[in-house]
């Protein structure tokens, strides 16, 4: 019987011999491609997964997002502090500018503005409001200030702190006032935003895990006759295993592909609202979408979650099914 | 080709085979008999790996199964063609698909595997139904099909549990004879069967297993 008959050396009845590397590569198209056609036999289930998916990937992205904004506004606002020096009320318009031209000298400080007691109060009436109150005001309540920039303000609140405090033993000195607490609470806020982000994001991971797990082991488990016979015929776990990444990284793109246009979208309807709040404290910031290597990190994360998921089942599901 | 070595088996308290001694040579056609529950399903796992002996050695194609590890199974189990009382056959994969399952495993190519699956499917007189599902065939059809997917690697040796179970005779017979072809081409046969009848006509050694236990040398029924 022909059929049997072994062709002598080189296995000519093989067209050509194939390199292992080319002939991996070859099964990995192949089965690329037969999962990806899997995905289309049940696409309602697998949209739902890809949501569900999505919703976990997008929640922590967008806060991510948000919150690496927020930090670059909280660096802004840090640099532009101001420190209000309050001049005792006897201290002369020479006297005042005397000290603000030597506070500027100091290599601590940018930039130091004399501010009259009169220039204060003609411009406390016109922000205010109260022009009729202030205008019947016998004595100028207010006293001379001098507004010091400090410079190197990147060198953190530390260095804010010692300036002030050297500010405050200068003699005709009479209050010297820099936000510090407000900027204190805002660096606290966005430390502990970023902790909670963290938090969130890990356990949302650990969802996305269980959620690509849970999935591919349903899919084994509706496969069984079709692995056992694959196990009765020589197939090794590395060719069973394949199909269920390949389907996890499909699940993996697919949820990041809908992340990303959730987060585009919820951006898109945050801005005209955000961008009039800006205006509102003559700040040019505006609520960018993620860039391209926040895209990249995106499918990045999705892709490599729901592979590990994947990969973390598949082999103990398919231990448990074995030929009886 | 197959040899067991005081081979015994046990689930839990229960004696499946008990310390069996038997040779079939390279190229030799046997049957195994035996009333069900004797163990002859038992053996033929033993030989496949689906199960260890719990005393005792087999050795299949010189190869000390004991030494092979978990995942040395599957290489073992591509040397085997193995055919099942009820064939085993994938419903949703089409006749073609389910006899390429083992090139497929193996790594063959497309035009590789097409061009074996199609001799294959020769061999049984099925050339033409490649296209359709297994679903929509008859009992021995199927069974052809199956033997098709056991052979289409050129395995040196073919299992066959009960082949011939939901069969009737002349149907039977075309499958038996179906083994003796390959028997004669150099490939060796093990049959599990209790068919007699059948057995008797055919003339082969037969295995004769009696409560777990071999109950007589091979031997050749009715020659």
């Amino acid at each position: 019987m022909a059929f049997f008959k072994r062709r002598p050396a080189h296995n000519a009845s093989r067209s050509q011999p194939e390199s292992p590397a080319k002939r991996l590569l070859r099964e990995h198209k192949e089965v690329a491609i037969s999962s990806w056609c899997r995905l289309w036999q049940s696409p309602l289930a697998n949209l739902l997964t890809w949501l569900t998916l999505a919703i976990a990937l997008a929640l922590p992205a967008a806060l991510l997002l948000l919150l690496s904004q927020a930090q670059h506004l909280g660096k802004q606002v840090n640099q532009s502090s101001h420190i209000s020096v309050f001049l005792a009320s006897d201290v002369s318009r020479e006297q005042g500018q005397l000290i603000t031209g030597q506070l500027g000298s100091r290599p601590d400080i940018a930039q130091a503005t004399y501010i009259s007691a009169e220039q204060a109060l003609a411009d406390f009436k016109a922000s205010s409001g109260l022009e009729d109150i202030l205008t019947s005001l016998t004595d100028n309540p207010l006293p001379a200030t001098i507004l010091i920039e400090p410079a190197n303000t990147s060198l953190g609140p530390k260095a804010i702190a010692t300036l002030t405090q050297q500010l405050r033993q200068q003699d005709p000195i009479d209050q010297v006032l820099v936000d510090m607490e407000w900027l204190d609470r805002l660096q606290a806020l966005l430390d502990t935003s970023e902790r909670f982000t963290y938090s969130l994001a890990l356990l949302l991971a650990l969802g996305v895990l269980l959620v690509v797990g849970n999935t591919v082991r349903l899919q084994i488990e509706s496969r069984k006759q079709e692995i056992l016979v694959i196990k009765l015929v020589g197939g090794t776990d590395a060719y069973l295993r394949r199909p269920f990444l390949y389907a996890g990284l499909w699940a993996g793109l697919f949820s990041a592909l809908i992340a990303w246009v959730i987060l585009q979208l919820g951006v898109a309807y945050l801005h005209p609202p955000l961008l009039s709040l800006a205006q509102s404290y003559q700040s040019d910031w505006q609520l960018q979408g993620l860039s391209w290597m926040g895209s990249f990190n995106l499918f990045v994360a999705s892709c490599g979650l729901s592979v590990l998921g994947a990969s973390l089942t598949v082999g103990r599901q398919l231990r448990l099914i074995e030929p009886k | 080709m197959i040899r067991f070595e005081q081979v015994g088996k046990k689930y839990r308290d229960k004696n499946a085979l008990v310390s069996n001694n038997f040779h079939l040579q390279r190229g030799d056609m046997a049957f195994l008999t035996g009333h069900s529950g004797a163990g002859k399903s038992t053996l033929l796992k033993l030989i496949m790996l689906m199960e260890r002996p719990t005393s005792g050695k087999v050795i299949v194609d010189r190869e000390d199964l004991s030494q092979l590890s978990r995942t040395q199974i599957p290489a073992h189990r591509r040397k085997i063609g193995l055919v099942f009382q009820n064939h085993q056959l994938l419903m949703d994969y089409s006749v073609f698909d389910n006899v390429a399952l083992p090139l497929k495993i193996s790594g063959y190519n497309e035009r590789d595997s097409g061009r074996r699956v199609r001799a294959a499917l020769d061999k049984v007189g099925l050339l033409d139904k490649e296209k359709l599902s297994p679903q929509v065939l008859s009992s021995g059809e199927q069974q052809r099909i199956g033997i098709a997917r056991a052979i289409v690697n050129k395995p040196k040796l073919i299992l066959a549990d009960e082949p011939t179970g939901n069969l009737d005779p002349a149907l039977s017979a075309e499958i038996m004879h179906l083994f003796q072809q390959f028997n004669q081409v150099g490939v060796t046969v093990l049959i599990a069967s209790h068919d007699l009848a059948l057995i008797q006509r055919l003339q082969h050694p037969v295995i004769q297993l009696n409560q777990g236990r071999i109950s007589g040398p091979l031997s050749v029924m009715g020659a």
